[in-house]
């Protein structure tokens, strides 16, 4: 008797127990996430373009100062994030606009030169460390997390390059309202825009790359940084197609309202047409062509291929790519004080400084120098011990220095305003002035050097610089005027990210047994004995830094490579 | 005691009674206290004629006519044999028979188990064992408690976590926190530190799979579970307690700032600028930069003065804080009924800024509905205020400027300076945040419990617990208009939102529900069924479901008016602000059912399954089951044990094994800090807003579909000792001891699993890993001396635990890197915890792995040894190898703790703990850090060369930071951090006893010291504190760090503490 009563108030639980497991069930697969929107977004017509926008200006360029939240926590050293911020800014370091002195990133072995001769011609080696070669293939390491240099624009562009990927494998899901096949063209021609963007700025830093073009998978096909640049010419070429087939403008431009922020259509910034979107392309064309090039190996076919490209590229007033920052952080892609390099370079004691090498650069009363630099009380020398390259007496002033403040009605716009949100330009590809530059680049070395001169001085002239006029009768020389390209391309493109790009095709950075280095260098030293500052005019500095850098042993680590591309330098110290 | 007895009444027995000649009644009284004893057996020997007392301790029995004796017993106290003759009314006392190891316990058994038919370890420590830890903290206070566990108070920062590990490790996301149960029932959402010690009865740990299975997919780190203190019938009583504490800062190491520097000076021993003029502080206040002189020559040898006078920057960090506690609570029943109520205040100022103030409010009723039916409600409510920072305390800013910078500098407008520019690189000044920014963060818990009882028949019980676990926190950050203060102007120095100040506001509110409905059944194979076999069956059946829920609004405003005090704002005076928002939720709900058999009370078997669904695994349809059994043999119930008896009263055998989980979960930084993420198993998009409207964007790290709940399976085995060494006189009179070996291995454990970046994401969500871990427990309490007046009682705390890598799925390293720290290395075979790292050179003919000379011989001669390392003789620098090589490990070897008490007669007690935590070893990141500008105080220390130079050389202590990598991870700064600590020193004096006070029970004067002794070779401030945490300790289970253990990253040190205290009761 007892025993079947326990047996019957077993099954009774039992099946209670059941019943309530089965409420339960439905309970557990009605737990959604609710905080963010899935794939299925992409299928509609405003989530893809909500996604080609967010996949170029938050995957792409997107970035904390180190006080949000992180992006990608794997390329977070405590400095910040973003192509704007980490990217551009190492490329300005590299190209010696400015120097970053810290150990996050190692930024302090990227942008440290071997050795600095003084005047009195003493010899100064790298303090800490060999090269910057040696040190940074060292730290190609995944045990060195974000402090592995390399990984950084490998991985936001592939990141783009993967949005992109996205949205093109969507582009025919959703349905459209009004020109189905205009917008369906733009969405293609903004991907395919910023993949050929993604492939040259690959192709133009690392010896060799990948090409992927479907989303979420990859392949072990390395292919050298030649390829790469092919596969971004392909891509812009697709690009501009793919513009050149729309009929229905107005479809495009809604769509293209919709894919640029509308804090990024203000400023030089703005919806462009189909053909000032095609100027922007080529724009990005003729710079892939220029930076993977020597100089000095350049032939007349070289330059009159810059030529045709810049002469179709951006023309003043055209819409360019920017990203802007707004004062509410959340709506901002970028930190709003620090998201960008100029924004870490301004202010005393910040986190980047302005080099001296660049100080040296500026023509006596540009404008540009007086309304954006004023002197430091006291100079930074060698800072904590790191190198000589270290040093500076400027200082980088935000929304202009005393003298712009005095004088801002006629004079050259400050390169920052930290804290005027919204006010600065931040160039994210091609601009007017580096399509300007890069004409009077070529014009300079196809026999027009007063030409060249002249769209210098246009540059200058649009920039508020009030410099005189270039004169073609002292500036006779292609070295001559290459010498006045170099210097104007460092003062007016900078915080542009391409100062790298060409200290490389000029030779600067190569080792000095190679030709390279800078002579006549404005470098500070302390002396010893007194602590006093001493100004360095005619240093020599060998830079010698890697051309290219190595694949990211990140990706290879996981991506083993199929053929026999070299994927690492073979340089060594 | 009693207070065993109460629960397990709950659960009480109840016999037969046929009716006889004669009634006897009695009262069964504590031998402790004098209360009614409920629930003692009381058996007619030699028949099955038995009654139970009731709540007041009084039974009735019919007994025959004349004779017989009476044995009264109960689980957990010492059974006594009393023969009636010809009374009617028998009276008696039971005393606590600590002699039999007899103590009930139901963690990890489900069913109230006595410690003698124990097969698995259950460690266990009752309230008034407890130290009255100046926190007020149950966390703190059960360090060196639990034989086995590694707790440890790993930071100063009041209402930071203590670091809880249990066993080894087993998770990697997670965290090594265990389960936290109070009274049965989960507690998620409030923090382990928000409780009240003053209201823990006992505490009970079970600490890994094999005893944890009862709790599925949420046990495999082990189990701590919290009793509250229940009123004891009889008359109201009332306890109070008032304690307060003075804390200084804990510097074992004597850190501090070199007092001599290498910088540039003029003639006169003035530090110049990079000018060279006399350093001086400009119009603001700022100073300019200097030159810091570390060339080969330069000597760390030149005193700070004139302008430039040396401020101790850990004396104007650190102040000496207090710490005040109350507490009063009521307690009382009558039949039927009982409460307990209390209202407890903890107030803690930081060493640094800032001060927290907890009050718990509780109250613990229980009623007898009906004889076989009774209810408990338990109702815990904690408000806290806490003005700390809980994210960084300045101390590295503090240490990381030079020492001539006074952080209690004000400029002519009273207002203190963010840095100082020529003063260190990293230097802002700790004093300027604690001007401009102010923290408030509130919170209320409620933990409400409730417990439904019901006794069906003899055989049957049901039990229903359930609870909600609600916390609200409410954090509000003021930074405020800074652009009064010139500097800050000047250069757009600010902290916060911006210059013109800002207001960060975040609502947390977070609860997890726990609903459980237990059915027992007990079947005694001869009294029930008539088998006339000594077999008893115990069979459980659970159902358990929880939900948890997290929900955090964050928003942030910029822009003060100058006008208005920071103090005296709030958002609508404010001018832009950004939001966010972020839920996270689980469910999950399992079966447990588990049979137990036992002969007699030799020998007990038992096993069973626990089956669970999540809402996190398995696609949310497919459950996980988690096998367990058990089984003890106690050797000295045989007859052959007789003759060891004598010295041996005691011996069991006991094996155990069993599986559970940890929930697949990931904690991640959003702008308002660290929140769960459950959603792991969908690849979700990022939603964000521009000045357009709208974007989505890819995250980095993919979901997976496929995610399985991470496992660890255990077996253990113990053995459970009383020994008599000395049978009389006083000294060693009994011992108990329990051994407990044990090994574990973890699978499926969750990690992002790297992808190739150019697949357009870093990681994925994978069951990624395997892990191993072994290790030994002991616990031992000795009776060391006992005679009239005086009582000395021992108990030894020790275990060890190794858990190792045994599988990564692609074999590939993990690096764990956390923001510019030591690089532990996960790699398959290695312990965790395993640092990697550059070996100083001993030798100048040393070779790299691949068998080349790090130093080029044709130089050799250029080099010396200095203090065992190769040195460069001419550029002063230490040489390391340029190869990372495994450094060292830290996991200690042992954790052990000491504690005895003694108490002389009635009124003085004197109690003391050591703990002794040994072969541990410590990244010591403060002092690489510190190394890097000159300022570690080993910079004023000579070093002697063979050219006979000997000073204390900048370029010597530079290289150790520089070295190979700059801040890369050295043996150097990888520090033997063994400790002993005299953790605890009590001294109390009852006046109330020694005055014979009458109706004043207690009134006890405590003094106590804690942390008042260290011995160790650690050089930063306090080996204990380390970065094991994360986070401010806001609920109980994102803050332990599992693969990183062992950093001294800017950690928060401990304080050394006197308390005074006076605890009342009448």
């Amino acid at each position: 008797m007892k025993i079947i009563m326990e047996k019957i108030t077993k099954i009774f639980i039992v099946l209670l127990l059941m019943i309530v497991a089965q409420s339960c069930h439905d309970e557990l697969s009605k737990v959604t996430n609710v905080n963010a929107p899935t794939i299925a977004a992409l299928s509609t017509e405003i989530g893809l373009a909500q996604y080609a926008k967010g996949g170029v200006y938050y995957n792409g360029f997107g970035g904390n100062s180190g006080t949000g939240p992180a992006y990608y926590p794997t390329l977070d050293d405590g400095l910040g994030e973003g192509m704007l911020l980490i990217v551009n800014g190492l490329h300005d370091a590299l190209g010696d606009l400015i120097f970053v002195p810290w150990g996050n990133n190692s930024f302090k072995f990227a942008d440290n030169p071997t050795q600095i001769t003084l005047d009195d011609n003493s010899v100064n080696h790298m303090p800490v460390g060999v090269s910057q070669p040696y040190e940074l293939k060292l730290r190609n390491d995944r045990a060195y997390g974000a402090g592995n240099i390399m990984l950084i624009e490998w991985t936001y562009m592939y990141f783009l390059n993967n949005a992109c990927n996205e949205v093109l494998a969507y582009v025919d899901k959703p349905a459209y309202t009004g020109s189905a096949d205009a917008k369906k063209a733009t969405l293609k021609a903004w991907s395919y825009f910023w993949k050929g963007y993604a492939y040259s700025r690959i192709g133009n830093m690392y010896v060799a790359g990948l090409i992927i073009d479907t989303p979420g998978v990859s392949n072990g096909n390395y292919v050298t940084n030649t390829v790469i640049i092919t596969e971004a010419n392909k891509n812009f070429d697709l690009a501009i197609t793919t513009l050149n087939s729309i009929t229905d403008a107005s479809s495009y431009a809604d769509m293209m309202g919709n894919l640029i922020p509308g804090q990024s259509q203000s400023g030089t910034g703005g919806v462009p047409s189909i053909a000032q979107f095609i100027g922007n392309v080529n724009t990005l064309k003729a710079r892939t062509a220029l930076a993977s090039l020597r100089v000095k190996n350049m032939v007349a076919a070289d330059w009159n291929n810059i030529l045709t490209l810049a002469n179709t590229g951006i023309q003043n007033g055209d819409p360019v790519f920017i990203m802007k920052t707004t004062q509410d952080i959340n709506k901002s892609y970028i930190d709003p004080q620090f998201g960008w390099s100029a924004a870490y370079a301004s202010g005393s004691g910040g986190t980047y400084y302005i080099s001296e090498r660049l100080m040296q650069d500026f023509n006596v009363n540009d404008e540009r120098f007086l309304s954006n630099i004023d002197t430091l009380g006291s100079p930074v020398v060698n800072l904590r011990g790191r190198g000589l390259g270290f040093g500076t007496r400027w200082n980088l002033e935000d929304a202009g220095g005393t003298w712009w403040r005095a004088n801002n009605t006629t004079a050259a716009a400050p390169y920052v305003n930290v804290s005027g949100f919204g006010v600065d330009n931040i160039y994210m590809a091609g601009s007017y002035e580096e399509n300007q530059l890069m004409i009077a680049e070529a014009k300079i070395n196809t026999g027009d050097i007063p030409g060249g001169l002249a769209l210098i001085d246009g540059v200058r002239a649009y920039q508020h610089a009030n410099l005189p006029a270039l004169n073609s009768a002292t500036i006779n020389t292609v070295p001559l005027a290459m010498e006045e390209i170099r210097k104007e391309r460092r003062i007016a493109l900078l915080f542009r990210g391409l100062a790298f790009y060409d200290a490389r095709r000029m030779g600067i950075t190569d080792d000095v047994s190679l030709g390279g280095g800078r002579a006549n260098a404005v470098v500070l030293s302390a002396d010893p004995n007194t602590g006093n500052t001493i100004v360095n005019t005619h240093a020599f500095i060998n830079y010698n830094y890697l051309p290219y850098f190595d694949v990211p042993q990140n990706e290879l680590d996981f991506n083993v490579e199929i053929g026999s591309t070299p994927v690492k330098t073979t340089i060594l110290q | 005691m009693k207070k065993f007895l109460l629960i397990c009444f709950s659960f009480g027995f109840a016999l037969s009674v046929w009716a006889q000649d004669r009634v006897v009644t009695g009262r069964v009284t504590s031998a402790d206290d004098g209360s009614g004893l409920p629930g003692v057996n009381v058996q007619l020997k030699g028949t099955t004629i038995g009654s139970v007392t009731d709540a007041d301790g009084k039974f009735s029995l019919s007994v025959p006519a004349s004779g017989g004796s009476l044995i009264y017993s109960f689980i957990g106290l010492g059974t006594q044999e009393v023969e009636i003759g010809q009374r009617a009314v028998v009276d008696v006392q039971l005393g606590l028979d600590i002699k039999q190891l007899s103590e009930v316990v139901v963690t990890g058994t489900g069913v109230p188990t006595d410690r003698k038919r124990l097969a698995i370890a259950v460690e266990s420590v009752s309230g008034d064992r407890l130290p009255q830890a100046p926190t007020g903290a149950i966390d703190q206070a059960l360090v060196g408690k639990i034989a086995g566990a590694q707790i440890a108070t790993v930071s100063g920062n009041p209402g930071a976590p203590v670091s809880i590990q249990l066993r080894g490790i087993n998770t990697l996301g997670g965290g090594t926190q265990p389960l936290i149960m109070v009274d049965g029932v989960e507690m998620n959402a409030t923090a382990l530190n928000s409780l009240d010690l003053n209201n823990v009865e006992r505490v009970e740990v079970v600490q890994g799979a094999a005893a944890s299975t009862q709790y599925g997919a949420q046990g495999a780190n082990g189990v701590i579970q919290i009793f509250t203190k229940r009123g004891k019938s009889g008359p109201a009583k009332v306890e109070a307690s008032f304690r307060t504490s003075s804390d200084q800062l804990l510097n074992i190491g004597n850190v501090h700032q070199p007092y001599n520097h290498s910088f540039a000076t003029d003639g006169n021993g003035n530090i110049v600028d990079t000018n060279g003029n006399i350093l001086k502080q400009d119009s603001y206040g700022d100073w300019p930069n200097l030159t810091w002189q570390n060339d080969p020559s330069a000597l760390n040898n030149k005193p700070y003065k004139n302008n430039t006078q040396y401020h101790d920057h850990v004396k104007q960090l650190f102040h000496t804080a207090k710490t005040y506690n109350s507490h009063i609570g009521i307690s009382g029943g009558k039949a039927g009924s009982d409460y307990a109520i209390s209202v407890s205040n903890n107030m803690q100022e930081s060493l640094i800024n800032g001060n927290l103030s907890r009050t718990n409010l509780t109250a613990n009723l229980g009623f007898d509905i009906t004889k076989a039916l009774t209810l408990r409600f338990i109702n815990q409510l904690v408000y806290t205020d806490n003005t700390v920072n809980p994210i960084s305390p300045p101390i590295s800013s503090a240490m990381y400027m030079y020492p001539f910078a006074d952080f209690d500098y004000k400029d002519s407008q009273g207002n203190p300076l963010y840095k100082y520019t020529g003063a260190g690189a990293n230097n802002t000044n700790p004093n300027y945040y604690f001007h401009y920014q102010s923290f408030s963060n509130k919170t209320i818990d409620i933990i409400p419990n409730l417990n439904l009882h019901w006794k069906v028949n003899k055989i049957l019980e049901l039990d229903y617990k359930a609870g909600i676990n609600y916390q609200l926190g409410l954090y509000g950050r003021t930074s405020a208009n800074q652009s009064g203060n010139a500097l800050s102007a000047l250069n757009n120095y600010f902290v916060g939102e911006g210059l013109n100040g800002g207001l960060t506001k975040q609502t947390t509110d977070r609860y997890n529900i726990n609903s459980l409905v237990t059915a027992i059944a007990r079947i005694d194979f001869d009294k029930d069924l008539h088998l006339n076999v000594p077999i008893t069956s115990t069979t459980q059946a659970l159902f358990d479901y929880r939900s948890y829920a997290f929900h955090r609004q964050y928003a942030t405003y910029t822009g003060i008016p100058l006008y208005v005090p920071a103090d005296q704002i709030n958002g609508s005076l404010s001018q832009a602000n950004s939001v966010s928002e972020w839920n996270d939720k689980f469910v999950t709900y399992g079966f447990l059912v588990n049979q137990k058999f036992e002969y007699k009370d030799i020998v007990g078997i038992s096993g069973g399954f626990r089956s669970d669904y999540s809402s996190v695994y398995g696609d949310a349809k497919t459950p996980f089951t988690f096998p367990r059994g058990d089984i003890y043999f106690r050797l000295s119930k045989l007859g052959f044990w007789d003759r060891l008896s004598g010295i041996l009263p005691e011996f069991k055998l006991r094996a155990a094994a069993g599986q559970a989980g940890i929930q697949p979960v990931n904690y991640f930084q959003d702008l308002a800090g660290s929140a769960p993420n459950h959603f792991l198993r969908s690849t979700q998009f990022l939603y964000g807003r521009d000045a357009g409207g709208s974007f989505i964007g890819s995250v980095p790290v993919t979901g997976n579909p496929n995610l399985k709940v991470e496992q660890s399976s255990e077996q253990e085995f113990g053995a459970d000792l009383g020994i008599a060494p000395i049978k009389d006189g006083s000294w060693l009179n009994f011992i108990t001891a329990s051994v407990t070996v044990w090994n574990r291995t973890g699978s499926n454990i969750i990690w992002q699993r790297p992808l190739p970046i150019s697949a357009g994401a870093t990681n994925i969500w994978d069951n990624y890993l395997s892990f191993k871990s072994n290790g030994a427990q002991f616990s031992i309490t000795t009776d060391m001396y006992t005679s009239s007046a005086i009582n000395w009682d021992m108990v030894i705390n020790w275990g060890t635990s190794k858990s190792f890598v045994d599988k990564i799925a692609d074999h590939k390293d993990i690096p764990l890197v956390w923001s510019n720290a030591a690089t532990y290395t996960l790699k398959e075979g290695q312990q965790i915890g395993t640092i990697y790292g550059y070996k100083a050179l001993t030798s100048v003919n040393q070779k790299d792995p691949s068998g080349n000379y790090y130093i080029d011989q044709t130089t050799a001669a250029n080099y010396e040894i200095v203090d065992g390392r190769v040195v460069n003789s001419a550029l002063k620098t230490v040489q390391f190898t340029t190869d990372k090589y495994y450094l060292g490990n830290t996991t200690p070897k042992f954790n052990s703790s000491i504690t005895n008490t003694i108490t002389y007669k009635d009124f003085l007690t004197v109690a003391f703990q050591i703990d002794w935590v040994s072969g541990m070893k410590t990244y010591n990141q403060t002092k690489e850090w510190m190394y890097s500008e000159g300022l570690h105080g080993d910079y004023d220390k000579s070093v002697k060369f063979k050219s006979g130079e000997n000073g204390p050389y900048t370029a010597y202590y530079k290289s150790f930071y520089d070295a190979t990598e700059s801040n890369g991870t050295k043996n150097y700064f990888l520090e033997n951090s063994s400790f002993a600590r005299l953790r605890n020193l009590s001294i109390g004096f009852d006046f109330a006893k020694y005055f014979k006070m009458g109706k004043v029970r207690k009134m006890q004067l405590m003094l106590t010291g804690r942390n008042l002794v260290t011995i160790t070779k650690y050089t930063g401030f306090d080996p204990e504190a380390n970065n094991n945490t994360s986070g401010s300790g806001a609920g109980t289970g994102a803050s332990q760090v599992a693969g990183q253990r062992g950093l001294d990253y800017w950690a928060f040190p401990n304080t050394k503490s006197y308390q005074v205290g006076l605890n009342v009761a009448f």
